[in-house]
């Protein structure tokens, strides 16, 4: 089970795209995973025979669960990627500073406490925990007593997830990641002030030849010249992991777009250096489906965000 | 004897009485029962009260009891000399003045099982010993407070009889192990284990402890007190698991 966002930490199986004994090769979508937001196509990376299917349609599983084994890929059984990673490392040279400890998916002062008798019993009654907003329990733990009292104020338990957008599961996964930018990322801010009047004469010049299918918004320029810039200022583009920043090649940039069926995906238009010489669609195409390619939400590099609407 | 003299002759009961009819294929049965007081509280100071019967506890092929009760304290010495292998009983100190009357036409208790001394719906308090007098009270005190404390009474620390404790857990969901051993390694470590092993998903709060301080037991009458497990410690205890603050 690949994490599908950097708060991710289980999916659900919602369809396998191929069986046991189906050729596969990398860069094949074989199995559909529901997450906060939406179903995502997830592909494989290796090519082989799908030897054995270990995880059904239906079932939850969290980050890291192999789902399947190919036969024929370099090591018969696919050992977990951090085998890997540990294996292909040298011998350790000593002396040097181990990496931090990546910052944990749930920092532990967020960790619901819930004892098991209340889990079992909030399980067989079908609720979520989430919906007990106090426990009163040993260390404010949540117990039978609070599941007890939730399940007769709440008669209705929420319906099991199923396939397709759950708004409210997304607003949640929203609002858990915006925090937790904000919490975990030292912000500053810079302002500039720039004189559009010749881009924005270009764009009228642009749009007024063309069709409105082909026609672009203002936006379209700064996602271009913001990928120009990252170009020239390569110490822009990428990310800090375990504690060093890794610079990306690509100039991948992602863009909030609002769903019709609302909530808000933020997916990449790749390679924007190169992609927007001719801007594309990029401004007013809308996803009709929260159904993905999971490299599509997952590859920026850098973010560019219009901020008009929060002015207002 | 107290147990604190019981440690001269070690070699010979773990070395040779536990060990011979072992090694012996069961050629050697050893029946030997030792009785050996147990415990503080009689401001004796370090050497004379300890309670080592949870390290006993840790043997295979020794019976352990624990004689809590005027019955179990007449009655246990008849089944522990019926046992064709090494018996210990450990008698709290604090117990020997007790008196009480019990039924004429008993004649006999059994070895084996832990008994239910008080039924209750809210907290288990597991204890055996001196600590099952204290524990007692500290249910009657909770019971005015609207907390209704099961207690069960363990009598026999090998083997331990599991069955009982967990079922009680099993129904009340909460539990407070007392034991005048130090925390460390104790009985009371081997109950509360069982209970996550085998008991986990009846939980609806944590485990609880009230051990003796892990100090050699001083002789001043108030540290003494301030060291070993109190009935106001358990109530505190019990309280906070049933109605936290």
């Amino acid at each position: 089970m690949p994490a599908l966002g950097a708060d991710m930490e289980a999916g659900t199986l919602v369809e396998w795209l191929v069986k046991p004994g189906d050729r596969v090769k990398s860069g094949d979508v074989i199995v559909v995973v529901e997450t906060q937001k939406g179903a995502i196509e997830v592909e494989i990376f290796q090519d082989g025979v799908l030897s054995n299917i270990l995880v059904p349609v239906g079932e939850r599983v969290p980050v890291g669960t192999v789902l399947a084994q190919i036969a024929g890929a370099p090591g018969a059984a696919p050992p977990r990627a951090e085998a890997v990673a540990v294996a292909a490392k040298p011998a350790a040279p000593p002396l040097v500073e181990a990496p931090p400890p990546r910052p944990a998916v749930a920092p532990p002062g967020q960790r619901i406490k819930v004892t098991p008798a209340a889990r079992r019993r909030a399980a067989a009654l079908n609720l979520g925990l989430a919906t007990i907003l106090k426990g009163t329990g040993v260390e404010g733990s949540i117990r039978l007593a609070d599941v007890e009292a939730a399940a007769s104020g709440a008669k209705l338990p929420p319906p099991p997830a199923k396939r397709g957008l759950d708004l409210s599961e997304m607003r949640k996964a929203i609002a858990a990641a915006m925090s937790r930018s904000k919490r975990e990322i030292p912000h500053y801010y810079l302002t500039e002030t720039v004189d559009l009047q010749a881009a924005w004469s270009w764009i009228e010049r642009f749009n007024a030849e063309k069709p409105p299918i082909e026609r672009i918004l203002p936006a379209v320029l700064f996602l271009k010249a913001a990928a120009l810039a990252l170009r020239e200022q390569p110490q822009l583009n990428g990310a800090y992991e375990n504690g060093a920043f890794a610079p990306s090649s690509d100039i991948h940039i992602g863009w909030a777009v609002s769903l019709r069926s609302g909530g808000l995906i933020a997916p990449a238009i790749l390679d924007a250096d190169k992609n927007i010489a001719r801007p594309i669609d990029g401004g007013h195409a809308r996803p009709r489906r929260t159904r993905q390619a999971r490299e599509f939400t997952k590859l920026g590099t850098h973010v560019a965000h219009d901020h008009r609407h929060e002015r207002r | 004897m107290t147990v604190n003299f019981s440690l001269l002759a070690l070699d010979q009961i773990l070395n040779n009485a536990v060990t011979i009819p072992h090694m012996s294929g069961g050629q050697f049965a050893i029946p030997l029962v030792i009785r050996m007081a147990t415990g503080g509280g009689r401001h004796v100071a370090a050497q004379h009260s300890r309670s080592l019967e949870g390290w006993y506890a840790h043997i295979p092929g020794l019976r352990v009891l624990t004689p809590a009760t005027v019955e179990d304290a007449r009655f246990m010495l008849k089944g522990a000399l019926a046992d064709p292998n090494p018996v210990i009983i450990f008698e709290h100190v604090m117990l020997y003045n007790m008196e009480g009357d019990f039924p004429s036409d008993m004649k006999e208790v059994d070895i084996a099982c832990a008994k239910v001394r008080r039924a209750g719906r809210d907290v288990s308090l597991i204890t055996y010993g001196d600590s099952l007098f204290k524990a007692l009270q500290a249910a009657d005190a909770l019971s005015s407070e609207g907390i209704d404390a099961e207690v069960i009474d363990l009598r026999t620390l090998r083997p331990l009889d599991t069955k009982t404790f967990l079922e009680s857990v099993a129904r009340t969901r909460r539990c407070v192990i007392i034991d005048e051993g130090w925390r460390s390694g104790s009985i009371s470590a081997e109950i509360g284990m069982r209970i996550a092993e085998e008991a986990l998903f009846e939980l609806d709060a944590p485990l609880r402890r009230v051990c003796a301080r892990e100090t050699p037991i001083p002789y001043a009458a108030h540290l003494e007190d301030a060291c070993l497990p109190q009935t106001e410690t358990i109530i505190t205890t019990a309280r906070e698991l049933v109605k936290p603050s």
